[in-house]
């Protein structure tokens, strides 16, 4: 009972903001506190690859064995290109209409020189040839220790396909093999999801103990800009989630809740994998197979929030720099930053070899994107995660076939079961 | 990053605390000076922060100061400080004139100066540096240019230097088409960068690095590059007519040291060896 009590998002979000204040008001203690909430975020990784990996293997193969599932695929191809125009299209609108970083005070850019002086590191473009050579599991095993994502959906992707099309006799055992562990790994994130009001408690004391808070003041009109672009675009997944959740109005929207509330509060989209799974299945009756094998996809390869970080942080350097941007240059910025951001991989400074050719496209000095990536990570990093979920939400809903009445009133005995 | 200026002054005024022995007979050339009572040092007008900066009250402060400082309790005689010419080559032709003793002014040892002063051994030696637009760079590869790459781009990337400077004269030996465009102060040449006028200023070491420790926006809008295979040794400079300062100066130098390491700049001497 009280196990269930901490796990309801109202209790989530409220423990969050408790933490975020009482690091603010005792930093001291939010210190001490945080190594316990990263030590909880490390405990819920435990699952999240083997879960993703179980979950596209499974879900693909038995899409495939499965003749009306099979015709899914293209259509959902389709929607996953087509939605990726939106992003983009939100943020060159809001870049133009907001400018961020024009008329930045000297204050502020004097706070972003100092914090330019601290950054040693150099960070190379990591060009298109880099990143497909990260993205190719040359070798599963290294992929998988290293938390190499694409690397591990692409190949989960190649071996759920390959179960999904052998006529070996033992397939359909492996394919069920792999459910049965996917649902195993779903058993053992439920229980750790328990504690997720406490971890993220600690977690956002420790947060809010040792963030900056003038360097925020510093990029106020860049994250102001990407709010902006980001509930614009959380605007436009609502309605289509009213238009084809299939659930009746605003109900639609209260469903997703713990996915997306889950996901912004622990700054990490993948852990709401099983619970947007869930959603997907037993609210909105989605085909079991259909979410299992195209949400994990969605939450890699459909980054929408980080294609809005992406380029409103290269239109916000432009402005810093005085560099106006002509309208090819905008084209140009439109698709490297879908490219660049759509399956990009890490957080913070991680991210600059990604950002880097992006930013090298329109002619804006690259040295102070990582600056902005590491300090904006803590206040930017939550919407891009939420943005990721609900994108993957979307796609799966755009793109699923008309459900049976029988599937929409029964929720699968796999999902059934591993349901808390 | 931020700039740390470590003074250790226990020798600046110590070094010298018992003054010169008075029982002793000076070298001649020395004894004239003595007699005079009086050291005239030049020193160009701007600042060039740390060596040569002015006070609140418009005194000449900074290392060079400090070491014009010591050099003066050394010999026994008053300092008087000159500060009438705006450009380095215009302290180097004050002192070549006679109108002051020496030039200590964060002067370029010159094979074109040795033939217009005396020069003593070193104090500095410091890299040459670049500070390159950002902007630029970026259109243009993005990374700091070779010593080749920017001799090579001389007459078509503007390039910012001190008036008068070394600096100047180099480039024009270099290249005398070169673009250059010369600047009273530093600060001005710093705008001009930021705003992109220029391309690259080029400066010494020892000046790029406390402007951008002193003024960190200017870090977003430029880069710093090194040119490690240019080096260049600031001395001071001395009348043809008071050759015996040199050797004598030379001695004094032996404890004086300036060294930079990053953005912190430090001038120590060793009081033991007096």
């Amino acid at each position: 009972m009280i196990l269930s009590k901490v796990a309801d998002p109202k209790v989530i979000f409220v423990s969050t903001i408790v933490g975020g204040v009482f690091g603010w008001l005792v930093p001291a203690a939010g210190l001490v506190l945080k190594p316990l909430g990263e030590l909880y975020i490390a405990a819920l990784s435990i699952s999240i690859v083997p879960l993703m990996m179980t979950a596209l293997v499974s879900g693909v193969g038995r899409m495939l064995r499965q003749p009306s599932l099979r015709k899914s695929f293209p259509r959902f191809a389709i929607v996953y290109l087509l939605t990726l125009l939106v992003p983009a299209t939100i943020a060159i609108v809001t870049g133009l209409l907001l400018e961020p970083g024009a008329n930045l005070s000297s204050d502020a850019v004097a706070r972003l020189g100092q914090q330019l002086a601290a950054t040693t590191t150099t960070h190379t473009a990591a060009g298109l040839s880099d990143f497909l050579i990260a993205i190719i599991p040359s070798n599963i095993f290294q992929d998988l220790s290293a938390e190499n994502f694409a690397a591990i959906v692409i190949f989960s992707l190649l071996l759920g396909i390959g179960l999904g099309v052998a006529e070996a006799p033992a397939t359909d055992q492996t394919l069920s093999v792999m459910h049965s562990l996917y649902v195993a790994f779903s058993r053992i994130f439920e229980w750790i999801m328990k504690g997720l009001a406490i971890g993220l408690f600690c977690l956002m004391a420790g947060v809010a103990a040792t963030v900056d808070v003038t360097m925020f003041e510093s990029l106020i009109s860049f994250i102001g800009a990407f709010y902006a672009a980001g509930i614009t675009l959380f605007v436009i997944y609502a309605f289509l989630l009213l238009y084809f959740g299939r659930v009746g109005g605003l109900r639609s929207l209260a469903e997703v809740r713990q996915p997306l509330t889950v996901s912004f509060l622990a700054n990490n989209p993948f852990i709401a994998v099983r619970p947007a799974i869930d959603t997907l299945v037993n609210r909105f009756h989605v085909q079991d197979d259909e979410a299992d094998a195209v949400l994990p996809f969605g939450i890699i390869a459909s980054q929408h929030g980080q294609i809005i970080n992406f380029i409103l942080l290269t239109m916000f350097l432009a402005n810093v720099y005085g560099i106006q941007l002509s309208a090819g240059q905008l084209a140009t910025l439109a698709i490297g930053g879908t490219i660049g951001g759509v399956a990009v991989v890490g957080e913070g400074p991680a991210l600059a070899p990604a950002l880097t050719p992006i930013l090298g496209s329109v002619g804006v000095p690259p040295d102070l994107g990582a600056v902005v990536l590491t300090t904006t990570e803590q206040i930017v990093g939550p919407m891009v995660s939420l943005l990721t979920v609900f994108s993957a939400l979307t796609l799966v809903l755009l793109g699923r076939g008309a459900p049976s009445r029988q599937q929409s009133l029964k929720p699968t005995e796999a999902h059934t079961e591993a349901k808390p | 990053m931020r700039l740390t200026i470590g003074l250790v002054a226990l020798g600046l005024w110590s070094v010298c605390a018992a003054g010169p022995a008075s029982t002793q007979p000076y070298l001649p050339g020395l004894d004239d000076l003595i007699q005079r009572g009086e050291l005239k040092v030049g020193m160009f007008t701007y600042d060039a922060s740390p060596m040569v900066t002015t006070g609140k009250n418009g005194e000449a402060t900074g290392y060079d100061a400090e070491i014009a400082a010591t050099i003066a309790k050394a010999l026994g005689v008053k300092l008087t400080i000159v500060r009438t010419e705006d450009t380095a080559q215009g302290v180097i032709d004050q002192v070549a004139r006679g109108d002051v003793d020496i030039g200590v002014s964060y002067l370029t040892r010159t094979v074109d100066r040795a033939r217009e002063v005396l020069f003593t051994r070193p104090y500095l030696t410091q890299d040459l540096m670049l500070l390159v637009n950002r902007v630029h760079a970026a259109q243009h590869g993005g990374k700091c240019p070779t010593a080749e790459e920017f001799v090579a781009e001389l007459r078509d990337v503007p390039v910012g230097v001190a008036k008068g400077s070394a600096y100047a004269a180099r480039l024009v030996a270099i290249d005398p088409q070169a673009d250059l465009t010369p600047f009273d102060t530093f600060p001005e040449m710093m705008d001009a960068l930021r705003a992109g006028t220029i391309v690259h200023s080029f400066q010494g070491d020892l000046v790029a690095r406390h402007y951008l420790a002193d003024n960190p926006s200017m870090r977003v809008f430029a880069m710093l590059c090194d040119i490690p295979e240019w080096k260049e040794n600031i001395a001071i400079a001395v009348n043809g007519n008071e050759q015996a300062l040199v050797p004598f100066l030379d001695v004094l130098l032996d404890q004086i040291h300036i060294t930079t390491e990053g953005d912190t700049v430090s001038l120590t001497t060793e009081p033991w060896a007096y």
